[in-house]
């Protein structure tokens, strides 16, 4: 049986960012507000500032991590729970190259790189800290040229033998 | 003495996970205040023997593989009821408006299936008079469809699927039993489409439609992963241990999410939603529903954000006489904020983890 993971809500418990319209003046109003308790299908957590979370999933409590900031205090890393397939955390600044364009705002939304190089001009621009000159450079990137490696004698021949 | 629908009633109780049914106790079941006559339509999956070499030209046996069993309902837009079919569909967060005590603030937003593909179920349960009191476990809701028109007020429409088993003569308690397993919904406030503001933003542009709006309806889908629900080595048989009683879903997940939406507006000079069509544009679109005061100046209010929407169609049409556009989009997810939409909804439930 699996250990169940621990983590803990931070000092200042968790807000996030709801924004309502006024119906009378029709402007969009957003403030952050304490979360109080959070679902995922069947799992779920009360987010009372410093207090301890404790699930047997492990993609639940990387949800807890990412998404509303939750520290794992044991074990550490997070081993498998009861969801054992989910993947191990993507390094996404490894993912980027040094070059492309604007890769800290990917980098910070944790977009994988090949979702990055498949977004259409508008989508591009939806993304805060992205605009038209920005999108256009990000669609006119390409990855620098890898310098040819010398074929040698068998090579040639195994190449040749293919076609 | 006929019985009619009058005699109909439903209910549902959230179960802790899928295949756990809601214990019964009192009150452990919440009545749904369905307007259709709607009731389980059930199937038993059977194969027989036709193809066999039986020295007949007919099957001679026929057996059963699995049970499959669902459910679809319409209820009125009460603000505390149609918290209930989101957070069935949907990752959940409660908060507490400013300046609120009674009043809470629920947030809705689809399921991450980075994290789980399985919703909540519930254990759903419908009688009509005394011959049809039954329990259908382990159902799960395939989305939903929120609509106003006209005056009236709004409407969701939602299914629940469920895992085949149905228990007849399930013995839950009615009113007018003194303390029945089904309690009775009290202090439901209704949203009425004449609530509605529609504003859409094109590229920072805003369009507050005012009066010029008429309709929407806003529909939430999710592909289901029926079939392999069913798993021959949970050995999960319609009557526990029973083995030739057929099998029955152990698990309910989802595969796609979709939202698809459609709108009523009077018309405008210069046709802007049909160069929305024309132009693929990607437009933000807030739906908002205002009811009355539930504490100083906190409402019972419904948010539907859809941050990234494109218009499919929209064509003239004739609306209660006057010329009028009708317009069809769907919902793309939304990177800078990771949903496909998102639904806030203020009202008097303290959680629906504990509402029903």
């Amino acid at each position: 049986m699996n250990e169940p993971i621990k983590l803990k809500v931070p000092s200042g418990g968790v807000t996030h960012a709801v924004t309502t319209v006024d119906p009378d003046t029709k402007e969009a109003v957003t403030e952050q507000l304490p979360v109080e308790y959070i679902s995922q299908g069947n799992y779920d957590a009360e987010l009372k500032p410093t207090s301890i979370v404790e699930t047997k999933s492990a993609a639940f409590a990387e949800y807890l991590a990412s998404a509303y900031g939750l520290e794992i205090i044991n074990p550490q890393p997070v081993v498998p729970g009861d969801d054992s397939g989910s993947p191990p955390p993507r390094d996404f600044e490894a993912e980027y190259p040094a070059d492309y364009p604007k890769r800290e705002i990917f980098i910070g939304l944790k977009m994988p790189f090949e979702t990055a190089r498949g977004l259409e001009r508008e989508q591009l621009v939806t993304i805060s800290g992205i605009k038209d000159k920005t999108a256009d450079s990000i669609l006119a990137w390409q990855p620098a040229p890898v310098a040819p490696v010398q074929p040698d004698a068998d090579s040639e021949e195994n190449n040749g033998g293919q076609e | 003495m006929a019985d009619t629908a009058t005699n109909r009633a439903y209910g549902w109780g959230l179960q802790t996970d899928f295949v756990t049914q809601k214990p019964l106790a009192v009150g452990a079941i919440k009545q749904i205040l369905a307007t259709d006559n709607n009731f389980i339509d059930y199937k038993p999956n059977t194969a027989d023997n036709e193809e066999w070499a039986n020295g007949v030209n007919s099957a001679t046996d026929q057996w059963i593989l699995s049970h499959d069993a669902s459910v679809a309902h319409t209820i009125p837009g009460h603000s505390q009821e149609i918290g209930k079919v989101l957070y069935l569909n949907s990752g959940y967060a409660v908060s507490t408006p400013t300046g609120g005590t009674i009043s809470k603030l629920h947030s809705f937003k689809p399921t991450d299936p980075l994290t789980t593909r399985q919703d909540k179920a519930v254990t759903y349960a419908e009688r009509f008079a005394a011959a049809w009191n039954v329990l259908m476990p382990r159902a799960v809701s395939d989305g939903w469809t929120l609509k106003g028109d006209g005056l009236g007020n709004l409407t969701m429409d939602f299914s629940l699927m469920g895992a085949g088993l149905i228990i007849p003569n399930s013995g839950v308690t009615w009113f007018p039993a003194a303390t029945p397993n089904v309690s009775r919904l009290t202090g439901l406030h209704l949203f009425f489409n004449t609530q509605v503001g529609l504003v859409v933003t094109d590229a920072g542009t805003t369009t507050t439609y005012g009066c010029r709006y008429r309709s929407f309806e806003v529909s939430f889908k999710k592909t289901m992963l029926s079939e392999a629900g069913y798993k021959p080595g949970c050995a999960d048989f319609a009557i526990p241990g029973i083995q030739t009683s057929g099998v029955i879903r152990s698990a309910h997940e989802f595969d796609k999410q979709m939202l698809e939406f459609s709108f009523g507006v009077d018309m405008a000079t210069t046709s802007p939603e049909f160069v929305a069509v024309q132009q693929q544009k990607s437009l933000s679109i807030v739906i908002t529903a205002t009811g009355g005061i539930i504490e100083g100046a906190i409402a019972h209010k419904l948010t539907v954000t859809i941050p990234v929407g494109k218009y499919k169609t929209t064509k003239p049409t004739i609306a209660n006489g006057i010329a009028s556009f009708a317009i069809s989009g769907k919902g793309l997810f939304d990177f800078v904020n990771n949903e496909l939409f998102n639904v806030q909804l203020v009202n008097d439930v303290s959680s629906y983890s504990t509402a029903f």
